[in-house]
């Protein structure tokens, strides 16, 4: 088996088993991640190591694509329409997410308390990708399902710095060591900060440069350049890819005037990327951690979803958003997935006994979150009447 | 540097080569050939060799799959019957021009030079000329989708590009057996036999999963998925094709021509990939300048000279007196054989193949570098000609130079 024929095989078989699940009425992601079970290196071993090994690289590049895409919804005008909805909920799904799933690990299971701040801390992350994926099958539109890309997006820096915080306080819990926590705070800040930075100084470049870019095939090419640009440049300066992209795509948005034709050049040609990238995020997705799934496992997946709801819900209502949507929203958070795994990650290499025990719960609970999350995602948008047809 | 970031500089860079080249007339291809050249190992070494030479072999795959696969796409059954006779005679005589006035300069002058008998360098002679008959599908194709060129000339030059490449094969299989004979080999029968298995598995790979292709894309309904499909049928003759050591360039351009006969709505699989494969394109090329050794170019000497010159001679001289015999407009006659110099990976993998033949022992080295530093400049100065060809026959309908 070489590379391109395991790629061909992903593409055909994937395609398939999407045509399939829309008999049952189940979203495409759905059907990409169970391909990429099926065929993935713990069953059917049709996806060779070599792409297995780049799996990485190329899901941080997806990831880029898909902020851009969601950058372009932060236009001013969209802003001002929405932009109080998007800042409340998020910061209510994240804070009510992280406080609910702490406060339950610790009054209900008596977990350590730094145990307790270390999961809540990564009950926030969303997945943007499956998100988007569910709102482009079904074509939905209307106001919830702007302000839910809006909040997947933004929730990501919210997250980040809570993470952050929590992470110190858990260490000086565990450790005692008198480290300012402050410090580590501003490390956060300052990747969120450099984030912003990157994606501003890269969208100002690219409009200024963009008057060359004339023809369709050029402007793809120069769009896909400057999204890796970003890729890596926030890789190369341990910012957030997500971010980065993100504010990019936003600041191309406001500053060009006929910014919208570079979105929908990207937008033609990134199916394929994107199931790649959900047959991948399948096949990477371990099985065997559903087993080991503890009462503490238990605890986190169901106490997360409700914090999400009842945060979103919060938020909707001090903004006052519509019924549908301070109802409906927080059924749109469920997914999760590769932040949220790179968070657990990173709290291995801080707490490696306590880590071990946090990074095989995340492991578990994303295999259900990410098959069953973008099913809620479609239930949300349906109930709002947000999707015309199924 | 990592990965994303090797192949944005690659994206970049390429684009803005290629809209360099626009404004100094060039052709496309050349801008990103020549960036290529610039970022590769030999000028400034901008991008590690290990990400050049094995992380983004994927891409080119793709991207070559993707060039075969249009080619085919572009070879309509009525069109070729239009051209039929002309693009015979070309194909056949622009073949064999290149291949006899290789092998026949090559051994008379390498005698003189190299100072052995004429026995010893007849086979080398005679594998170098079938060597020379290949042309490059991919920067031509490039060329004319850059132009957006339509007419006979076009027609007949994507036929015999895409036929040629057969060819190229086959003659090289014959040369190379009839060598290895001349020089005591055994196993020659062995040699025709491969490259006749070569060209006929090819072919039948290509129509099975074309008829294949064709029962799927009745199922298929909106671009994305006509995008998916296309592509996955791209990469799965590719893999397929190299799995049993078969050609991936003829399997898809089998694959493109039983599409391109078939249904009206079928097209459509050829279109979509039109919308995806620039970037592809983008990064092929300057990845292909990065392959492209400059260095060699000082090492071949007088035999690499009169490679590259009698390859050219044969080629307009087999195109012209092709369009002689089949009556084609002179245009035609006259410009065809200038758009067929390019030359890449046929080229490059034949010589590999022949540097691994025990009989070629002496010469493999010197071989490889006379092909590649061919290979260095007809990559460079084939686009240009062939737009110019384009241009001259009046077969442009944008014009490379409007700015």
């Amino acid at each position: 088996m070489n590379t391109i024929l395991s790629l061909g095989l992903i593409f055909l078989i994937a395609f398939l088993a999407a045509k399939l699940i829309h008999l049952v009425r189940l979203p495409m992601v759905t059907a990409y991640l169970i391909v990429g079970i099926l065929i993935g290196p713990q069953v059917g071993n049709l996806i060779t190591t070599r792409i297995l090994g780049a799996s990485g690289l190329f899901s941080e590049f997806v990831l880029g694509v898909i902020a851009f895409v969601i950058g372009e919804n932060f236009s001013f005008a969209q802003f001002r329409r929405l932009g109080k909805s998007v800042l409340w909920i998020s910061v209510g799904e994240v804070l009510v997410s992280w406080g609910l799933v702490s406060l339950g690990l610790r009054l209900l299971l008596g977990q350590p308390l730094y145990l307790c701040l270390l999961f809540g801390a990564i009950a926030p992350a969303t997945a943007p990708a499956a998100t988007i994926m569910v709102i482009r099958e079904y074509k939905s539109k209307g106001i919830l399902t702007d302000t839910l890309l809006g909040v997947v997006a933004v929730d990501d820096a919210w997250g980040l710095i809570l993470f952050a915080i929590s992470l110190a306080v858990a260490k000086e819990l565990y450790y005692v060591t008198h480290l300012l926590p402050l410090k580590v705070v501003g490390f956060a800040l300052l990747k969120v900060l450099g984030s912003f930075v990157i994606g501003g100084v890269l969208g100002w470049i690219f409009t200024l440069l963009s008057r060359f870019a004339r023809h369709r095939e050029e402007a793809l090419i120069y769009t896909l350049g400057f999204l890796l640009l970003g890729v890596g440049l926030s890789k190369l300066a341990d910012a957030s890819v997500l971010l980065t992209n993100m504010f990019f795509g936003a600041t191309v948005v406001n500053l060009h005037p006929r910014g919208r034709r570079f979105f929908n050049v990207i937008k033609d040609v990134d199916t394929p990327l994107y199931l790649l990238f959900f047959v991948l995020a399948g096949a990477s997705l371990k099985l065997g951690a559903l087993k080991e799934l503890s009462v503490v496992g238990l605890a986190y997946f169901f106490t997360r979803p409700l914090g999400e709801w009842l945060g979103a819900w919060l938020g909707a209502s001090v903004a006052k958003s519509t019924k549908l949507v301070k109802r409906y929203l927080g059924f749109g958070l469920i997914p999760q997935a590769g932040v949220a795994l790179g968070m657990a990650v990173y709290v291995k290499a801080a707490f490696p006994e306590a880590g071990a025990i946090i990074l095989s719960v995340i492991i578990g609970t994303t295999v259900i979150y990410e098959i069953v999350g973008p099913i809620f995602t479609k239930f949300a948008l349906q109930q709002a009447g947000e999707i015309k047809r199924t | 540097m990592n990965l994303v970031f090797a192949i944005a500089v690659l994206l970049l860079i390429g684009y803005f080569g290629g809209r360099l080249a626009r404004r100094i007339r060039l052709p496309e291809v050349t801008g990103y050939l020549l960036m290529g050249i610039l970022i590769g190992p030999s000028c400034l070494s901008l991008i590690p060799e290990p990400i050049l030479e094995e992380e983004l072999d994927p891409v080119v795959d793709i991207a070559l799959g993707i060039i075969a696969f249009s080619i085919g796409g572009s070879l309509s059954l009525p069109q070729i019957k239009r051209f039929g006779k002309s693009i015979t005679w070309i194909t056949f005589l622009q073949s064999l021009g290149a291949f006899l006035l290789v092998t026949i300069s090559v051994s008379l002058i390498a005698p003189l030079i190299l100072h052995l008998p004429f026995s010893t360098i007849f086979p080398f002679a005679l594998v170098l000329g079938a060597i020379a008959s290949a042309t490059a599908p991919a920067a031509t194709v490039a060329v004319i989708n850059e132009l957006k060129a339509r007419g006979p000339l076009t027609t007949t030059l994507l036929a015999v590009v895409a036929l040629d490449d057969a060819l190229a094969i086959g003659l090289f299989g014959i040369s190379n057996s009839i060598a290895s004979t001349l020089m005591g080999e055994v196993r020659a029968y062995k040699i025709i036999l491969t490259s006749f298995i070569e060209i006929v598995g090819s072919l039948g790979l290509g129509v099975c999963l074309g008829f294949l292709l064709r029962f799927i894309s009745k199922y298929l309904r909106t671009d994305h998925g006509f995008l998916i499909v296309s592509l996955g049928m791209v990469c799965l003759t590719s893999g397929t094709a190299m799995i049993f050591k078969l050609s991936p360039l003829l399997a898809n351009m089998v694959l493109g021509f039983v599409i391109v006969n078939g249904r009206k709505k079928d097209l459509r699989l050829i279109t979509v990939l039109d919308s995806f494969s620039p970037p592809l394109y983008a990064i092929f090329f300057a990845l292909a300048g990065t392959y492209l050794r400059v260095k060699t170019l000082s090492l071949v000497g007088l035999l690499g000279v009169v490679f590259i010159f009698t390859r050219v001679l044969g080629k307009v001289g087999g195109a012209w007196l092709g369009g002689c015999f089949s009556k084609v407009s002179p245009k035609v006659k006259t410009y065809l054989g200038f758009a067929l110099i390019p030359q890449a990976g046929v080229a490059v993998g034949l010589v590999l193949i022949a540097h691994e033949n025990p009989a070629f022992k002496i010469y493999g080295d010197m071989m490889i570098n006379i092909v590649l530093a061919s290979v260095a400049i007809n990559e460079i100065v084939g686009p240009p000609l062939a737009s110019l060809a384009i241009r001259k026959a009046g077969e442009a309908t944008i014009a490379g130079d409007s700015e």
